[in-house]
């Protein structure tokens, strides 16, 4: 089947042998043999994140690796230039670091998805330099929407291709992002997944918010669920479109709720106009940020997770709705496929009636819905922070052990 | 029809093998636009509002530009209402609704200055059009009258 568009990227896996190692420009980067005799000095590895925010997959990827670094011995803070209220207790300002927390026996991790203020200070650490790539959405995206948030991405590629000749180790969490770093020349990166606790999911959901939700449910409609910012990569009116499809042409009282904070208001205006010129206003809410209790909420009554996102640099929602035993059906687009894996109906169309056909394929297959939430629940477990620590442990330890 | 295929290099393995599920939709698809109960013309309309947001391509051409300009051009009144403050809805509600008459006045006026705009747009881009045709004709008579010239003072 032929999409509407095609995928903006691609989700083969890259050159294993891809970095850079033979050909180091001298006096960019350290020989390896300097580097190994200066990994086993290290005595900390800190922390830099541009914005460190609760409820956010970076934020806890974050502090799941602070534990990992201090499980090895060595000392781990996390610095920041925008630490949200919720997170001041747990990380440091930016000023701190620059203030002289590094010396060359401290590695620092950076972590990167957008623009950083202070980027020329970040370079001239001292101590050993880690990347750790979250992936950074195309501009292009934004361009029309948001300018100045298209303006920034533009700004965290610039200085994602800066950091190339200073890192010393490279991470990324999907080959799909291990393969752009390739492409700057980054040393071979390591694909490692993102790191979730998963147990938080397994807490009571809100009980207001459940009961209203299943009420709302009790005429056997189905109920689409899609989680994630409101971000012209993260395609909402494709899924809006799909939506109006299949409720005209298979279930009239069909409701989707989108849950997440608005990225670019802009957009969040265009989808409730859309919603108001395809006459779903009725059906279709815009949950905006919500409480963990009532996402949790979302999630148990949600009959379908359907995704047409066409850019992520790995998708955890996919993953939170596979442990809630949701079913997902996912526009099989840059990380998406590998974070899916076999758990996940993924398409190569975004055409409206097509996933129309799709969701109605997995809510009107008894069948094949339990095979999508049994190998989701697989792929959670595949993807559980007891398998991925020992992923990140190993990738940081390709510095510590020379 | 599904594609991307790999492995992560540390042990978890991402393979997707959901072919099966996803054979044949192209047939099913057909199948359901072709049955008279299919809500063909809302699926049109459907698909059409969903293009005009997709994102911008690289580089716009003359047509494509005055159609974003046709689409830009529409204004919304019905501003969003959405607030995390308790009470700045009711607030907004109300304003909204004291003020509906004025911004509509208004936003006709700007939506139809724009479809005005669009159509001067449009008559530019076809005398560029009738303008390029000219040069490109007027281009083919020279280069003709110059071999025709030294055809001659060859002969000569």
């Amino acid at each position: 089947m032929t999409g509407r568009r095609g995928s903006r990227g691609s989700s083969s896996r890259p050159e294993r042998s891809g970095g850079r190692e033979a050909a180091n420009p001298p006096g960019s980067r350290d020989a390896p043999e300097e580097r190994a005799t200066r990994g086993k000095a290290l005595t900390a590895i800190h922390q830099f994140l541009p914005t460190f925010a609760d409820r956010d997959a970076i934020g806890s990827h974050v502090l799941e690796t602070q534990r990992l670094i201090r499980s090895l011995g060595l000392a781990s803070e996390i610095y920041s230039e925008d630490i949200h209220p919720e997170m001041r207790g747990k990380g440091h300002p930016f000023e701190a670091l620059a203030a002289g927390t590094g010396g060359n026996t401290a590695g620092l991790l950076y972590h990167a998805s957008t623009g950083c203020r202070n980027f020329d200070a970040l370079l001239a650490w001292e101590g050993p330099f880690f990347v750790d790539y979250h992936n950074i959405t195309d501009p292009a995206f934004f361009e029309r929407w948001s300018p100045g948030a298209s303006d920034n991405m533009r700004l965290a590629r610039r200085q994602l291709a800066q950091l190339a000749s200073r890192c010393d180790v490279a991470i990324a969490h999907s080959h799909f992002s291990a393969e752009e770093l390739a492409t700057l020349s980054f040393p071979a990166p390591r694909v490692v997944p993102i790191l979730l606790d998963f147990a938080h999911l397994d807490a009571a959901p809100d009980r207001r918010r459940l009961a209203r939700l299943k009420r709302a449910g009790q005429d056997g409609s189905a109920h689409w669920l899609y989680v994630g910012r409101v971000a012209p990569n993260k395609c909402h009116h494709d899924l809006i479109g799909a939506f109006a499809v299949y409720r005209a042409a298979f279930d009239p009282q069909a409701r989707l709720s989108l849950v997440g904070g608005a990225t670019s208001e802009s957009y969040w205006g265009a989808l409730e106009s859309l919603c108001r010129e395809l006459e779903l206003r009725a059906s279709v809410e815009l949950a905006d940020t919500i409480s963990p209790g009532d996402l949790l909420a979302y999630y148990r009554c949600a009959d379908l997770f359907v995704s047409m996102s066409e850019h992520e640099g790995f998708g955890v929602p996919l993953l939170e709705a596979m442990h809630a035993g949701v079913p997902v059906v996912a526009y099989a687009a840059s990380a998406v496929p590998e974070t899916a894996g076999d758990a996940a109906l993924l398409l190569d169309t975004k055409d409206p009636v097509a996933v129309a056909v799709a969701a109605r394929r997995v809510l009107g297959d008894p069948e094949l819905k339990a095979s999508l939430v049994k190998a989701g629940h697989g792929r959670v477990e595949e993807l559980s922070l007891a398998n991925t620590r020992w992923m990140m442990l190993d990738a940081l330890r390709q510095f510590l052990d020379g | 029809m599904a594609p991307g295929r790999g492995w992560y290099n540390i042990g978890v393995r991402i393979e997707q093998g959901n072919g099966q599920a996803t054979g044949g939709l192209e047939a099913a698809v057909a199948e359901l636009e072709a049955a008279p109960r299919f809500p063909a013309a809302y699926a049109a309309r459907v698909r059409a509002a969903v293009q005009r947001l997709d994102p911008l391509p690289p580089t716009l051409d003359v047509p494509g530009a005055l159609a974003l300009v046709t689409q830009e051009a529409r204004i919304d009144v019905d501003a969003p209402l959405r607030t995390r403050r308790r009470g700045a809805r009711a607030a907004k509600v109300v304003i909204k609704r004291m003020t509906a008459w004025y911004l509509k006045y208004l936003g006709d006026q700007v939506s139809d200055l724009g479809q005005a705009i669009v159509h001067l747009g449009e008559a530019l881009a076809e005398r560029v059009d009738g303008v390029r045709e000219e040069v490109d004709d007027l281009r083919d008579r020279v280069a003709r009258l110059e071999a025709q010239s030294r055809e001659r003072g060859d002969g000569a």
